[in-house]
């Protein structure tokens, strides 16, 4: 079973998520604070970890920045209530892999853990419409077009899954095999993780965010 | 000097607390920082200057503005009568310097009739009902003391006692003057009877009315206030209670009544609701209160609100509201795209759905979205298959307007 390692300080919260994912996953620890998190992380070595987007102290994103400085293969997901743009990408671009909602149901939660566990990049409609957001429209052209901006295939899978389309129904829809689908996700969480440059910087802008 | 432009330069307001009559002299006296004993000393003299004094008064009892009805004179003292007395006075020698009297055998009766009238005139309810209190035997009650409002039974006799004996004086003089004469000034001092002794009754009865129609407006604003928070606030209360354990739920309870209750106390200046998403999140608040359902909204793009998305999102809802109530599924996720030239809005539910090809079922639906859109140019495709869930399509181009400033769709 894949081993899951827990991280939200509302102590009540992780206990219903551990109650809940107990017989799909192995959650093997779990922590409250920036600090706790990053020791038990590098103690106990999950398969995935599961960090809340809000934390005293830097959230998320300093968990992951610096677990991944100790230890570059660790695999995050990132559960969270907040509906802002700016830490969900924030947290992403520290390096999770995914980011869904603390609405997602049990089985569904365990099937995103495997699923950035097997490699995959896991994508919220929210995360979607994010991404479209960010990529979309009236930027001037980008210095590297290749890395910059989504190909339409990319644009018309995150629209989809923006949509509420599991993967399986995007690769339906498109006539593509599901791995495919995974590949374009993939594919579109690198972009988002490395495309510092013009579009999420002005997006940024846009929403001052920088 | 000073000049009060755009106003009446003589205004001034009338005083409503520490009057004696109308408040004419106290106000006049606030506003021109005088004493008010010198005001009402020099209305008093003028009074017997051929009634100017009267005419003064009245004149600015006219200028004077007041605010609202005036509440009862306080303290209900000997002044006042003693200054309806002086008013009283001061009128009759008026009328004899000028040519309004009718001769001094005829207005003496007069004067002595309607001091009584005056007597029982003034009587109040209160005193009415402390009659029995008075003091029988206090024979050495002077005229003050008895226009002071105390002893009402003296002032019931005396006021009695001169009326009779004006009406006697008046039966056993009646040849003293020309019979047309006569004849006038015994209507009008009928009318005048009766003006002084029912006026008071009527002033009162008027301003109880006054005072009951506002309370009524009171009354009726309180209901209404009532009725809206039993309708919002109450109702959202007992669902919060009934659903504590459903923390979702609760906080979109509250949200929504939060929302409600500010527009319901601020109006419409609800600057949320003037782009497509924050219009669309008011959406999705009313439905998800409605209906129990779960909507996960998401937007690309913004733009300023206007008819036509207007029309758009209604469709939406109504397609949220499809779902909740046919899909089966309380998971309805909804996505909205607002590009350069044209919006796109997507209902999806995984619920029961139904066969899109047969021409019965889901066609209602579907005419009526698809006519709401159809009037802006927009154009509405429903697929559906049994067990698959639903999904409507919106679609509406527009004439691309200068850019607006994009919005962060999933703020809340």
């Amino acid at each position: 079973m894949t081993t899951v390692f827990l991280v939200d300080d509302h102590a009540l919260f992780r206990a219903g998520v551990r109650a809940e994912i107990g017989g799909f996953v192995d959650v093997i620890g779990e922590a409250g604070t920036v600090d706790d998190a990053v020791a038990g992380i590098l103690a106990v070595r999950p398969d995935v970890t599961v960090v809340d987007v809000h934390l005293p102290n830097g959230g998320g994103k300093a968990i992951i920045e610096r677990v991944l400085a100790d230890w570059p293969d660790a695999v995050f997901l990132a559960l969270s209530v907040s509906d802002a743009a700016e830490d969900v990408v924030a947290v992403i671009r520290a390096g999770a892999r995914g980011y869904v909602t603390k609405t997602i149901d049990a089985e569904q939660l365990a099937d995103a853990i495997r699923r950035v566990h097997g490699g995959d990049a896991v994508f919220s409609p929210r995360l979607a419409g994010f991404v479209l957001d960010a990529f979309s429209g009236s930027a001037p052209a980008p210095t590297d077009p290749e890395l910059d901006q989504l190909s339409a295939r990319e644009q018309e899978v995150m629209r989809l899954i923006a949509r509420g389309y599991t993967y399986r129904e995007v690769a339906a829809q498109l006539h593509l095999s599901v791995k495919t689908v995974e590949t374009h996700v993939s594919a579109v969480l690198r972009k988002l993780q490395l495309s510092n440059r013009h579009e999420l910087t002005a997006w940024a802008t846009d929403r001052r965010l920088l | 000097m000073i000049v009060h432009l755009g106003t009446n330069p003589l205004a001034f307001d009338r005083r409503a607390d520490r009057r004696v009559l109308l408040g004419v002299a106290g106000g006049f006296a606030d506003q021109h920082g005088i004493d008010v004993v010198v005001v009402r000393a020099a209305l008093v003299v003028l009074t017997f200057a051929g009634g100017l004094g009267i005419v003064l008064y009245f004149i600015g009892h006219v200028v004077a503005t007041s605010h609202g009805p005036l509440p009862p004179a306080q303290p209900l003292d000997q002044r006042r009568n003693l200054s309806v007395a002086a008013v009283a006075l001061g009128l009759a020698t008026m009328m004899r310097s000028t040519g309004l009297w009718a001769g001094d055998a005829l207005m003496i009766v007069v004067i002595v009739v309607a001091t009584g009238v005056a007597l029982l005139g003034v009587l109040r309810p209160n005193e009415a009902s402390s009659l029995g209190d008075a003091t029988a035997g206090d024979g050495a009650s002077t005229l003050a003391a008895v226009l002071a409002g105390r002893h009402a039974r003296w002032r019931i006799i005396a006021g009695g006692a001169l009326i009779a004996f004006g009406l006697v004086l008046v039966g056993g003089s009646g040849g003293l003057t020309s019979g047309l004469r006569v004849g006038v000034y015994a209507t009008a001092l009928t009318i005048l009877g009766v003006a002084v002794l029912l006026g008071p009754w009527f002033a009162r009865a008027a301003q109880e009315m006054a005072e009951e129609r506002r309370q009524r407006i009171r009354l009726d604003e309180r209901e209404a206030m009532a009725a809206h928070l039993h309708d919002s606030v109450l109702q959202t209360l007992a669902l919060i209670q009934r659903s504590a354990d459903d923390p979702r739920r609760t906080v979109t309870l509250a949200r929504r009544q939060e929302a409600e209750l500010r527009q319901w106390l601020y109006g419409n200046a609800d600057t949320a609701a003037a782009t497509v998403s924050g219009a669309l999140q008011q959406m999705v608040l009313e439905v998800e209160g409605l209906y129990d359902i779960r909507i996960d909204p998401v937007v690309v793009g913004d733009r300023p609100m206007n008819h036509d998305f207007a029309a758009l999102i209604a469709a939406t809802r109504e397609a949220c509201v499809n779902a909740a109530k046919h899909s089966g599924v309380q998971d309805v996720s909804v996505y909205v795209e607002v590009t350069a030239n044209s919006i796109d809005a997507f209902v999806r539910d995984r619920g029961i759905g139904f066969d899109s090809a047969a021409p019965t079922e889901g066609r209602g639906i579907a005419q009526s979205i698809e006519a709401r859109l159809a009037r802006v140019g927009g154009s509405a495709t429903i697929v559906s298959a049994p067990g698959e869930g639903t999904e409507v399509r919106l679609s509406m181009p527009f004439t691309s307007a200068p850019h607006a400033t994009a919005q962060d769709p999933g703020r809340t």
